[in-house]
């Protein structure tokens, strides 16, 4: 095999990993709180934009990237628990129609909002110091700082699966997902448990929102591309399946780290390439049991 | 036909409730577009530009109706059949200067109806939130298209030279340079005709019957063999070709095609207009696009993040009047008969 090649591949698969990850971070929450609470969330990527412009606001301020990716987050966490409080917690029994009309709604002010308080260019940040630079593996120059989106997904993924399998409020969770009635009959407050896993979707969301901005920069219409996305992996990995989102979140890194590298004319093409092909093979997408609500 | 027993009275009376909203319903209907008719001989030119986009907009959000209200799916990509027949009406007024202009009109609302047929396979089968993601892919891989094919959409630059000196409205019949109350009567003569057939269609044909029936109980109507994948395909061609219609039309009333016809935010922006109308009327949302279209005019003059307000304004209608501003009359009338909010 020509160098060439393999470092084309290396390149390619950086790529495909880096972007599974934040495929993934973004739609896993989106997917989870559906299958568990039939809520359709169209704002969870707003709130995905908002984490990356509140991280540029914290970094230019302090300087600091590591403070940016610690309280951006956080702040977004805060932000979701009102708007879940004021607003979403009345619309989980209340069927799509006013989910999606009032998430639409909430997607429109939290987009003005942003352009209102940093405009509507598109602003960058730099990697962090020790981040910005290259490695070369297998003749390819790759970013470091994509190793760094890839590990940092690792932990949170490792971190998360770890609480929900080898903790007794992970046990609850779990139990919550597919026996709601019988835990609520035990006891446990559901809405506690549902505010819980609704708050850690968006958190997820939010740390790839800050991830992102070295990367991709901030943009006003960041929160729709990545809705976009986050419905073809839903969909594609099945409503409600998180397993299927994280298999779609790797076709998709697949196509997009390969396909720019070969056919960066198509890329944009790729995402609706697997979802037209996995809806051919698997009408329900991947994992997909249970018919939509 | 007389109901003997207590129920006779209590039917006799929702009968006449029943009646005279329909004849209220009619009376609204008349005055709606008698005025939309009319309006070029009592609105300033500046108002008469904002409603020609506002009424083009209006039998969109229409088409977007036709597949909520009567078969209960939300599409969340409703754009592409508008933008596709928008950008199809510019390239077909560039090839074809000579053929009537009501011919293209057609030939690209025809375009987008078939699309619908075809895109509907997909979509249709599945209800709720899985048809509404659907046909946000859908309408996502549309607008890509339109961004990239830059040989043939003018990708972000848009299509603006398609044009023709003089419209030929029929054999023999040009218009130059036409102005903008000639262009708004136009899009009415299609606009207005249109909705009505399709009204006709939906309210009072055997197809339309069947359209609501499967809404109300797929089962059911399954059981009794209707082919209900069929039935929901044909309402979203037909839906599909009232949208390529506005889309049409707006290529023409504007001599101006861009991505804006065809993006997500004019997806989500139909359906806003939609509910702000009511969707449980037939012109719900041509009401809606009207009040939409001059209510974000207004704001705009006071502040440049009118979507702010608009997105607030919205999220409060939803929650206090689910049943738009068309729903108002009702709801305040129920309350003051003490009945059934219907």
């Amino acid at each position: 095999m020509s160098a060439h090649l393999l470092s084309l591949i290396a390149a390619g698969g950086l790529d495909t990993l880096t972007y599974w990850c934040l495929a993934f971070l973004i739609a896993s929450g989106l997917t989870v709180v559906f299958g568990m609470l039939g809520f359709l969330n169209v704002a969870h990527t707003s709130f995905y934009m908002l984490a990356g412009y509140i991280a540029l606001s914290i970094t230019a301020g302090t300087g600091s990237f590591w403070l940016a990716l610690l309280l951006a987050p956080l702040l977004v966490v805060v932000l979701g628990l009102a708007a879940e409080r004021l607003l979403f917690r009345h619309l989980y029994v209340a069927g799509h129609t006013p989910q999606l009309l009032l998430t639409i709604g909430l997607a429109y002010v939290i987009g003005e909002a942003t352009q209102m308080i940093w405009g509507d260019d598109a602003l960058s940040v730099a990697p962090p110091t020790g981040l910005g630079g290259h490695v070369v593996i297998l003749g390819a120059t790759l970013p470091v700082y994509h190793l760094f989106v890839i590990a940092i997904t690792l932990g949170l993924v490792a971190l998360l699966a770890a609480l929900v399998g080898g903790t007794r409020l992970g046990m609850v969770v779990r139990a919550a997902a597919t026996h709601p009635q019988m835990v609520d009959a035990l006891g446990f407050k559901l809405r506690r448990v549902h505010t819980l896993v609704f708050l850690i979707g968006l958190y997820l969301a939010a740390i790839a929102g800050v991830i992102m901005t070295p990367m991709i920069g901030v943009y006003p219409g960041m929160a729709d591309d990545a809705l976009i996305q986050a419905f073809i992996v839903v969909v594609a990995g099945g409503l409600g399946s998180l397993a299927g989102a994280f298999a779609v979140a790797g076709l998709l890194g697949l196509v997009q780290g390969f396909g720019s590298v070969f056919f960066a004319d198509y890329a944009m093409f790729f995402p609706f390439i697997v979802l037209a092909g996995v809806l051919l093979v698997r009408p329900l997408g991947l994992f997909g049991a249970r018919s939509g609500r | 036909m007389t109901i003997p027993g207590k129920l006779g009275p209590v039917l006799s009376a929702l009968d006449a409730e029943r009646g005279r909203g329909r004849a209220g319903e009619a009376l609204a209907t008349f005055l709606l577009l008698a005025a939309i008719a009319g309006a070029p001989w009592f609105l300033s030119e500046a108002a008469l530009n904002d409603l020609s986009q506002a009424i083009l907009f209006g039998l969109f959000a229409t088409s977007f109706n036709i597949v909520f209200k009567y078969s209960g799916l939300l599409s969340f990509g409703h754009a592409a059949f508008f933008g596709i027949a928008a950008y199809g009406e510019a390239l077909l007024l560039e090839a074809f200067p000579a053929v009537p202009v009501p011919l293209l009109v057609l030939a690209a609302a025809a375009g987008a109806g078939l699309l619908g047929l075809l895109l509907g396979h997909v979509c249709v089968r599945r209800a709720g939130a899985y048809f509404s993601m659907t046909t946000l892919a859908i309408g996502a891989f549309f607008y890509t298209v339109a961004f990239k094919w830059h040989a043939v959409t003018g990708g972000t630059d848009g299509l603006s030279t398609f044009m023709p000196t003089a419209l030929v409205l029929l054999p023999g019949w040009l218009l130059a340079s036409p102005s903008i109350a000639q262009t708004y009567e136009l899009s009415v003569v299609f606009l207005i005709p249109v909705a009505l057939a399709a009204r006709l269609v939906l309210e009072r044909s055997s197809f339309g019957n069947a359209v609501q029936m499967i809404r109300q109980n797929e089962e059911r109507a399954a059981f009794l063999g209707y082919d209900t994948h069929r039935v929901k395909l044909g309402n979203y061609g037909l839906a599909a070709f009232v949208a390529g219609t506005a889309g049409a039309l707006w290529a023409i009333v504007n001599g101006f095609v861009s991505t804006d016809s065809i993006d997500l935010t004019l997806s989500t922006t139909v359906i806003i207009m939609t509910f702000i109308g009511g969707s449980q009327w037939f012109w719900g949302p041509l009401l809606g696009s009207i009040i939409y279209v001059f209510g974000s005019d207004r704001l705009s003059a006071f502040t440049p993040h009118w979507q702010l307000w608009m997105g607030l304004v919205f999220i409060l209608l939803v929650l206090v009047f689910p049943r738009g501003v068309a729903g108002l009359p009702g709801m305040l009338f129920g309350k003051l008969i003490g009945g059934r909010d219907g």
